[in-house]
């Protein structure tokens, strides 16, 4: 189980998430920053897509989180890689691996918004029945 | 003099404290400007609290600030000010904010708003064709390592150099558009990496370029200094350091999170991560950060000259000159070593800035000779539907506020709920009813950024020039916006 929605927040954004396990919350995030800047919740899939592979370590899943989620926007913002849909999130002792399926640069597809950065505000993983986060999104 | 659920109190007229024992840790008490009228939405935004929980920072000096544009921010909340001893404070990036120099330049013009007023749509298009904006553009100067670790350095110098820009301008830009001692080679290689295609463009978001016409004048003395009279045309930009600053700000956070655990730092909040302004991390990230602040005010100048290039084009067969002079530039998101005097005493401090512009009042030695016995520009973008204003430093903001005011309207509505209030609105139709031409890049930028997203900027200018922490000069009304 893996669900985001976003919420209001009055500078910026803000996306919570829901996930029955690290590798789905983390995912779960991935997914929620590729809808914001591609404006799509629920992408088409294109033929031949590239695959790209995003690295973070920190020092806790929370630091881990925010330093791949920010692996994500560089790889997006300026090596202007296309993100379509998260194939596979694994740990590997204090280091995260995500691979990310998309369109190499010179796609020609056009992002629909500009992220500063996944800030560290108020940044706590809930581990109660589910694992639950809130981000705040510097947009 | 009334108390507002006990959290805030008032303790002059638009000054409000939140006591020290409002909240375990706090070293100082926090101070928000405000009206009366402001407070109950303050107070709802909770951005009361992060006030609360800057002044817990190792160091502070006097109180933690905030100005009547306050609002909800991630660590320390958009609108504050924090002041820190240089020997027992620290540094934090997220005092500064992602975008590092953020700022505004104002350009006033020879013309008259009645003049060219029929030719703002042809001008608002020129402008949105030649000046960058929204997601993913890039600008027509191009920099290789050499040229970038010049303008990491130089800041809006470098513009002079390659003809770009005059010295005139210089003159008129806050730290004459250039923080010394920024070692570029302390940027990554990401930093550089994101800034190589982006000189000279406006970004998306909440940046914009602006006429407006000169509509009060409220000053009349600080009006001539400045050079300003009603009707007349101006340009204002607000732009910042675009995605170098954001990696700059990334890359320390990252590791200051580690210099937290090592110097035993215990913070409210993660974003609020510091070092001690005297340690190797803290000397880096301020050179660094100097460094995306230069390129920041290169960014700005950049754009001044293609919107010269677009006025001077268009009127150039044309008995108008439109002679577009710098009337100042501005930087509200920035940390910088500042003296003030301290219960008697003259100290060094680190003043963050986030989302606060400088106001020093007349006499202060920073100024340029033709402002210096009338004060600096405090210039204060609003919504792209009411007002922006000019303002005039205060000696009384050296005593109030660390020579500090507010940097624009401040959100009310988040970006969704702006969307959500505004989906069946064609906001540029509604905005030309009222005589306001306006382009944008982003699908939604226009419904995000919509007039009723923001504080009325009437309110929050009426509240600092009502402290005394910066005086009311002239309200711009805006004719022609260019969004990202």
């Amino acid at each position: 189980m893996r669900k985001f929605r976003f919420v209001d927040h009055p500078a910026d954004l803000a996306v919570e998430i829901e996930a029955d396990s690290r590798e789905n919350l983390f995912q779960s995030g991935l997914e929620a920053v590729i809808a914001l800047l591609t404006g799509e919740e629920d992408q088409a899939i294109l033929p031949d897509l590239n695959v790209a592979k995003i690295i973070a370590d920190g020092y806790d899943d929370e630091e881990r989180l925010i330093r791949l989620l920010n692996e994500l926007l560089y790889l997006c913002q300026v090596k202007d890689f296309y993100p379509f849909t998260v194939e596979n999130v694994s740990f590997d002792s204090a280091q995260v691996t995500a691979v990310i399926k998309g369109k190499s640069q010179g796609h020609g597809l056009r992002f629909t918004r500009e992220i500063k950065a996944a800030t560290y505000h108020d940044i706590r993983i809930e581990k109660g029945k589910s694992l639950k986060v809130k981000i705040v999104l510097d947009v | 003099m009334s108390n507002s659920d006990n959290i805030l109190k008032q303790i002059a007229p638009y000054r409000w404290r939140i006591p020290v024992d409002y909240q375990a840790g706090m070293r100082v008490p926090g101070e928000i400007i405000a009206s009366e009228r402001m407070i109950p939405q303050i107070i709802n935004d909770k951005a009361a609290s992060q006030v609360a929980n800057v002044a817990t920072m190792p160091g502070i000096v006097g109180a933690s600030m905030a100005m009547p544009d306050i609002h909800w921010g991630y660590g320390f909340p958009i609108g504050g000010v924090a002041a820190f001893d240089l020997d027992e404070g620290v540094i934090s990036p997220g005092g500064v904010g992602y975008d590092i120099n953020c700022g505004v330049t104002l350009l006033k013009s020879k013309l008259t708003a009645s003049e060219i007023r029929k030719d703002i749509p042809s001008l608002v298009d020129a402008l949105f064709a030649e000046v960058p904006c929204g997601v993913g553009s890039e600008g027509s100067i191009r920099l290789n390592n050499k040229s970038m670790n010049a303008v990491l350095e130089r800041g809006a110098r470098w513009l002079i150099e390659q003809g770009l820009a005059s010295n005139d301008d210089l003159e008129l830009m806050e730290e004459k558009g250039c923080l010394t001692n920024g070692d570029a080679s302390l940027l990554s290689k990401r930093a550089k990496e994101r800034a190589l295609k982006q000189l000279g463009t406006l970004g998306s978001g909440n940046h914009f370029l602006e006429i407006q016409v000169v509509e009060e004048i409220f000053d009349k003395t600080a009006a001539d200094a400045f050079g300003l009279f009603k009707g007349q045309t101006v340009v204002m930009i607000h732009s910042g350091s675009r995605g170098l600053g954001h990696q700059v700000c990334d890359d320390s956070l990252k590791k200051m999170q580690d210099a937290v655990r090592r110097y035993g730092l215990e913070l409210p909040d993660r974003q609020l991560a510091c070092t001690p302004i005297k340690s190797r991390e803290g000397e880096e990230y301020l050179s660094a950060m100097k460094c995306a602040a230069n390129f920041a005010w290169a960014n700005r100048l950049a754009m001044v000259g293609l919107i010269r290039s677009v006025f001077n084009d268009f009127y150039r067969k044309s008995i108008l000159n439109p002679d577009l002079s710098m009337l100042w530039d501005v930087c509200h998101n920035i940390a910088k070593i500042e003296n003030f005097e301290i219960e008697g005493k003259n100290r060094a401090l680190c003043v963050h800035r986030k989302g606060a512009t400088r106001s020093v009042g007349p006499g202060d030695a920073s100024l340029p000779p033709k402002y210096r016995h009338i004060g600096q520009p405090v210039l204060i973008p609003g919504d792209m539907g009411r007002a922006s204003y000019v303002l005039v430093g205060t000696e009384e903001a050296r005593r109030t506020s660390f020579s500090s005011a507010c940097h624009g309207a401040g959100r009310v509505l988040s970006r969704k709920a702006a969307v959500r209030a505004t989906k069946n609105t064609n906001i540029r139709h509604s905005l030309a009813k009222r005589g306001i031409v306006v382009r944008s890049q982003g699908k939604w930028t226009l419904n995000e950024e919509v007039p009723e997203a923001y504080k009325d900027v009437d309110d929050v200018v009426e509240a600092v020039h009502g402290a005394g922490i910066s005086l009311k000069v002239a309200r711009l009304k805006p004719m022609g916006t260019v969004k990202g």
